[in-house]
């Protein structure tokens, strides 16, 4: 019985030295990997989007790697899956910011999930760099958790703002709008909204769809009636195909521009086949085929081969470089912050200028970048581009303001 | 006006062929054997990606892939009550109900590692370019779905009703002691009706998934219509799935048309709620006492 009783004392107290010795043990392995947190939607309605990502975010991370890492140590991501859910997109940032104890987190694809997780982040402190969403809450200084983010996607006025000088060229003038159903959509319908009145358009009617759904005549055939001249659609790429298909079947023949940056000609020619997706126009962020377009040549070259070698998806990689930029980004903060905490991550993310595959990646006094705006086109079945905006203009723009 | 009304009621009534289908295989799982199927979407998915595998991928024959489709579908649905709805049977309800979302998780995921989430188009044998009566257009292909859910349904029903072995599966849900005792193989009949519940459920995401497209995710909008367009109609009732799906196809197409497309699954589930406070039974089923 005693001897029990002595051996169980032992092994609390070898246990207690353990957890002792163990932080100390830690940070004397200087080659164990910095941890980077990635939360997408890897299931759920828009998970291609969030794999694309994913694997854009690895190949940086392989670049980075190779390259002898990060203050002399490799980075690691961690990436959890949303499920294409606010709510869950909250669990996978406790998880991460809990269990992991990552000081950076990337993500998380949709303006609804990363707003999910934005107050927690900030109560912890933990920054995150926002890749993908465009709601402008996210970055409006009333919103909770906002001192936290540092978004390189543009927001939905951004992209007005950088399109919306075309509209009365293109002949735009009865709009027909329709949105995702959720903070993206929602703000995508303002922002436009404004831009199109400045330029003599008018939205004639706004229409909503659920993430999941796939059949949108009833909205389509309301269009019809209310005799559009024009359809802007912001949502992601296989829904924006569908829709585009689904005009074709109603026999609706009007202009249509695709906002958000996801969709993009090659994706909506192999989804929705070319005679479909003839005519339609999309804002992007990224040119795969022009690399001088990019705020960095080389990298957009090396992501651009690197995304062929890994046999990936052609139509993903426009949506892919978002990973690719947020990883190198975090790289270079985590560099510049010379110690990989939460907190001097957070502050170097604040005056840091990196040239990436988005533009010219700094942020303004809420956090928010300004990325290249290009308007591109199907043409005979093929990508061109009809406009750009590039992303030193609107910084130019932003600091006249 | 009238030429928008009418497009809008052809659209709903289309959806609604789409609803009926993918709820005829679940009337048979959750309405005659009461298994509370959360994996129907999944064998939904199945069919679909079956198909597009069969056709698109390795160019088996349109009609013959799909048919080999539906019968892969109704064979996984075999496996599956053989492996783990037997070993659940004389459990309460919510044990094989569990078992049946872990499968949910398992098949999707399964699927997501198989066929990686993009969503994929089955270029499928029919035009694209519509059939206009007027202002009113239709596409073919969305006919032709609604055509084989008609008849699937129609042959469903007069099979369960008028063939022997049908009859063999009304006697084992009715009382499975009895048809035993009556010399019915009620293992074999319980195994091969959900075989041919999921294998109806595998028809549905195949014709849908023509129409549509493929991705993993498919079947949870696709599963959470069939319970409503199930319950709308009445349990184990095919005639209750046709019109419960059709109306719920019309009402939200219309409810989209007229109210606000944002409301627009909204606008279904308010129908179903106030149609169960007027009938709790469904509009075709049998008031029963519970067991």
């Amino acid at each position: 019985m005693r001897k029990t009783k002595i051996t169980a004392w032992a092994v609390l107290a070898a246990f207690a030295g353990f957890l002792a010795v163990g932080p100390g043990l830690a940070s004397a392995q200087s080659k164990e990997p910095i941890k980077v947190g990635m939360i997408q939607p890897l299931s759920g309605p828009i998970a291609a989007a969030g794999s694309y990502i994913t694997n854009g975010a690895k190949i940086a991370l392989d670049r980075v790697n190779a390259k002898g890492g990060v203050l002399g140590r490799p980075l690691e991501l961690i990436i959890e899956d949303n499920k294409s859910d606010p709510a869950e997109t909250r669990n996978a940032a406790e998880k991460l910011i809990v269990r992991d104890k990552v000081p950076v987190i990337i993500g998380a694809w949709g303006s609804s999930m990363t707003l999910a997780m934005m107050p927690l982040a900030a109560q912890h402190g933990v920054p995150i760099v926002v890749e993908t969403s465009s709601s402008g809450k996210i970055t409006d200084p009333k919103t909770p958790g906002q001192k936290i983010v540092s978004r390189i996607s543009p927001t939905s006025e951004l992209e007005a703002v950088g399109a919306g000088a075309l509209i009365p060229k293109l002949g735009m003038k009865k709009i027909g709008y329709l949105a995702v159903n959720t903070d993206w959509g929602r703000g995508a319908v303002v922002a436009f909204g404004e831009v199109f009145k400045k330029n003599g358009a008018a939205i004639e009617a706004v229409e909503y769809v659920g993430q999941a759904d796939t059949d949108f005549y009833a909205q389509l055939t309301k269009f019809k009636a209310a005799g559009v001249d024009s359809i802007v659609i912001t949502d992601d790429a296989p829904k924006a195909a569908k829709m585009l298909q689904q005009m074709k079947e109603l026999g609706l023949n009007v202009k249509v521009l695709v906002t958000g940056g996801s969709a993009w000609p090659d994706s909506i020619v192999q989804l929705a086949g070319a005679p479909a997706a003839e005519g339609a126009m999309f804002i992007n962020f990224y040119n795969p085929y022009d690399f001088a377009m990019a705020g960095d040549a080389e990298a957009s070259k090396a992501y651009v081969d690197e995304w062929k070698k890994r046999g990936l998806p052609w139509i993903g990689i426009v949506e892919g470089m978002r990973g690719f930029d947020a990883v190198n980004l975090i790289a270079k903060a985590i560099e510049s912050a010379k110690e990989p905490t939460a907190a001097k991550i957070h502050a170097a993310l604040k005056t840091l200028e990196v040239r990436g595959l988005y533009g010219l990646n700094k942020f303004d006094q809420n956090g928010q970048s300004y990325c290249n705006i290009i308007v591109t086109q199907v043409k005979d079945g093929k990508y061109s581009v009809v406009a750009v905006t590039p992303s030193s203009k609107l910084w130019e723009l932003s600091a006249a303001k | 006006m009238l030429a928008e009304l009418t497009q809008h009621v052809v659209n709903g009534l289309i959806l609604g062929g789409g609803y009926a289908l993918m709820g005829i295989g679940l009337t048979l799982i959750f309405g005659i054997m009461r298994v509370v199927n959360f994996a129907h979407g999944e064998f939904f998915m199945l069919g679909a990606f079956f198909l597009f595998t069969l056709f698109s991928l390795w160019g088996v024959n349109f009609f013959l892939a799909s048919l080999l489709s539906v019968l892969g579908v109704g064979l996984v649905g075999a496996v599956v009550e053989r492996l783990v709805l037997r070993r659940l049977r004389l459990q309460p309800i919510e044990i094989p109900m569990l078992a049946m979302v872990a499968l949910s998780v398992i098949i999707q995921n399964a699927a997501i590692l198989l066929w990686d989430p993009s969503p994929k188009t089955i270029k499928h044998v029919f035009s694209p370019v519509p059939l206009t009566l007027g202002p009113i257009h239709v596409v073919s292909i969305r006919l032709f779905a609604g055509a084989m859910a008609v008849a699937l349904i129609v042959g469903s029903h007069l099979f369960i009703q008028k063939t022997r072995l049908g009859r063999a599966m009304r006697a084992t849900f009715q009382d499975t002691d009895m048809a035993r005792l009556a010399g019915v193989d009620v293992d074999k009949i319980y195994m091969f009706t959900f075989a041919f519940g999921a294998a109806l459920a595998g028809a549905a995401g195949a014709l849908l998934g023509a129409v549509f497209w493929v991705y993993p995710a498919m079947g949870d909008l696709a599963a959470l219509k069939s319970f409503a367009v199930v319950i709308m109609g009445g349990l184990g009732d095919f005639l209750g799935a046709i019109v419960g799906g059709l109306l719920l196809g019309v009402a939200e197409s219309l409810g989209a048309g007229y109210i606000s497309s944002g409301y627009k699954d909204a606008i279904g589930f308010v129908l179903i709620i106030l149609l169960l406070l007027w009938r709790p039974q469904g509009l075709f089923g049998k008031k029963t006492l519970p067991r």
